[in-house]
């Protein structure tokens, strides 16, 4: 600490800004030519913007401690190289909501997936991801409730058509517009819409169903 | 979009979930945690993207490699089938008893006694006035040019069908039996006869009306096929010829016109060339009501009456089990029997 008055004798130095010391933070145009060209600091670079991303939708459509979650960031960062690759990405939107997009797809195949494993082994043990990452907050019953809610949902969303699922993934989930769910999805604004109401309505049946059925019990 | 609104104070059932799992998204993550897995992931995703354009190499490679094995195996296809499919080889013409003329394009070759040449899809043959000469067909048909005859293959193919132009003259045609799917038939300009028998005449020269088409049956059944419609005609009938070779009438007549207006009369389409005695006058009256009762029931299968169909089938081999068309009606009959059955209640 100098003293206010006082004078230093070292001399001034030129010191780096802050964001200049930090790895230099690729765009999506370089991350995309250098994943064609095949360039392992492209796929860092990749990694590094996108994964956060995938694992952030992984978890909320999931749960938070999946026990496949490490190897679908693996399958969903792969399917984004792919995609960027074989140019089936068109630019329509970042990367990052690329990403977004392909990992909700990739969360939804594993809720199919999963639900055909538990209907043809008759072993349904419970959703185990609804056992854990149960929110900080509530009462223990409140927070047993969530989970039931949360895994009742996840059944019925992999009960439902891909395309109204993915419409309400996106619109109702991970909080897109119409107008981004229809772009990312490939067809009108309208049957983006048709698909979000629908599919709405098709959980709504599901649930209740479910809940009837709980009930019962 | 108003529907997309929740306009109800109790929220649905679906957005209370769906709220829920809107939470679930963790908003901050442990660092070191992300760190781990991200390292975790790092080399696998790097050989990956390292080994891309390798592995798009190697799927063009494959993908070019296809491509080429199907359009080798497309050529191979193409070259082989004619041989396999389009007999042209097997067919033959042998001028066994003198001199004929071939027409191929504008070129003209005279084929000379006990010569045989191959013939190609619409070659002419041309017969001279003092002999006629032999065709084989890959089916094994054998075609008998007469004398002063001109014939042109029109098509060619073997296992499927034979078609032969008559252009002038007559020929006399023996064809075995057809295994299904294979056809024979004999084009003039005013008609089509189809085989459904072995042995038979067409001619459009001598025996014929001008304008005409004869058609004499030794063996078996063949249809004519006019504009209006087909005629049936079987062993010992003729079609269309002049009534010097049949001896009976002057014009040749039509059968199906004949019977409609005589169903009973002796004298029907479908003539015999032999004399007028009261034996055969019977025995034609016989063929015409047969003629009559097959037209019948063709006519009904192709207004898909079944029912009538069957019923005239049915009266014609009752009253003449053995008649020519007998074997034909049986066939129908069959046909439809199994169309019947097959048909939903």
């Amino acid at each position: 600490m100098i003293p206010s008055g006082a004078k230093s004798n070292a001399p001034l130095r030129l010191v780096q800004p802050v964001e200049a010391t930090r790895p230099r933070r690729w765009g999506d145009l370089e991350i995309i030519e250098g994943l064609r060209a095949g360039q392992s600091a492209a796929a860092v670079a990749l990694c590094e913007a996108v994964e956060p991303a995938i694992s952030a939708t992984l978890s909320q459509v999931l749960g938070r401690s999946d026990r496949d979650h490490d190897d679908l960031c693996q399958t969903a960062l792969m399917r984004v190289v792919d995609s960027v690759v074989n140019s089936r990405f068109a630019g329509r939107c970042t990367l990052r909501t690329w990403a977004n997009v392909i990992a909700s797809r990739l969360a939804l195949d594993e809720l199919r997936r999963r639900r055909r494993e538990r209907t043809v082994l008759d072993s349904d043990s419970g959703d185990e991801t609804s056992q854990v990452a149960a929110p900080a907050s509530g009462s223990p019953e409140r927070r047993v409730s969530d989970q039931q809610q949360l895994s009742a949902l996840r059944d019925a969303l992999a009960q439902l058509r891909p395309a109204r699922a993915q419409a309400v993934m996106l619109f109702d989930i991970l909080g897109h517009d119409l107008e981004e769910v229809a772009r990312l999805t490939n067809v009108s604004v309208a049957a983006a819409q048709s698909s979000v109401v629908r599919g709405r309505q098709e959980l709504r049946r599901l649930l209740r169903k479910t809940r009837e059925g709980a009930d019962n019990v | 979009m108003s529907e997309l609104m929740n306009t109800d104070a109790e929220v649905g059932i679906e957005q209370q979930a769906l709220e829920l799992m809107r939470r679930e998204r963790p908003q901050f993550e442990d660092e070191v945690r992300a760190t781990a897995r991200r390292a975790r992931l790092m080399p696998d995703l790097i050989q990956y993207v390292e080994s891309g354009p390798k592995r798009r190499q190697q799927r063009a490679v494959t993908l070019y490699g296809s491509g080429f094995a199907l359009a080798a195996a497309a050529a191979v296809a193409l070259w082989v089938s004619p041989t396999l499919f389009n007999s042209e080889s097997n067919l033959t013409a042998l001028s066994n008893q003198g001199d004929f003329l071939l027409l191929r394009g504008e070129q003209q070759e005279t084929v000379h006694a006990g010569a045989a040449t191959q013939l190609h899809e619409l070659d002419q043959l041309r017969t001279p006035a003092t002999n006629g000469a032999t065709l084989t067909l890959p089916t094994g048909s054998n075609v008998q040019v007469n004398e002063s005859s001109a014939v042109q293959i029109a098509q060619i193919n073997a296992g499927s069908y034979e078609t032969l132009r008559l252009l002038g003259g007559s020929v006399k045609v023996h064809v075995p039996k057809l295994k299904t799917g294979e056809y024979f038939a004999v084009l003039t300009d005013t008609s089509k006869v189809v085989v459904h028998g072995t042995r038979f005449t067409v001619d459009v020269g001598q025996r014929a009306t001008p304008g005409t088409t004869c058609v004499m049956v030794d063996e078996g059944l063949v249809a004519v096929h006019t504009a209006e419609q087909v005629h049936w005609v079987g062993v010992g009938e003729n079609w269309g010829c002049k009534t010097s070779e049949a001896k009976l009438d002057d014009a040749p007549t039509a059968p199906a016109v004949a019977e409609a207006e005589q169903p009973e009369a002796p004298a029907g389409a479908t003539q015999r060339n032999v004399g007028s005695t009261s034996s055969e006058q019977r025995e034609i009256a016989s063929l015409a009501e047969q003629n009559r009762l097959f037209q019948r029931a063709l006519t009904h299968q192709r207004r898909e009456e079944w029912a009538g169909a069957r019923e005239a089938y049915e009266e014609l081999l009752k009253r003449y089990p053995g008649a020519p068309l007998a074997a034909e009606a049986r066939v129908q009959l069959r046909k439809i029997r199994d169309k019947i059955s097959a048909e939903p209640r």
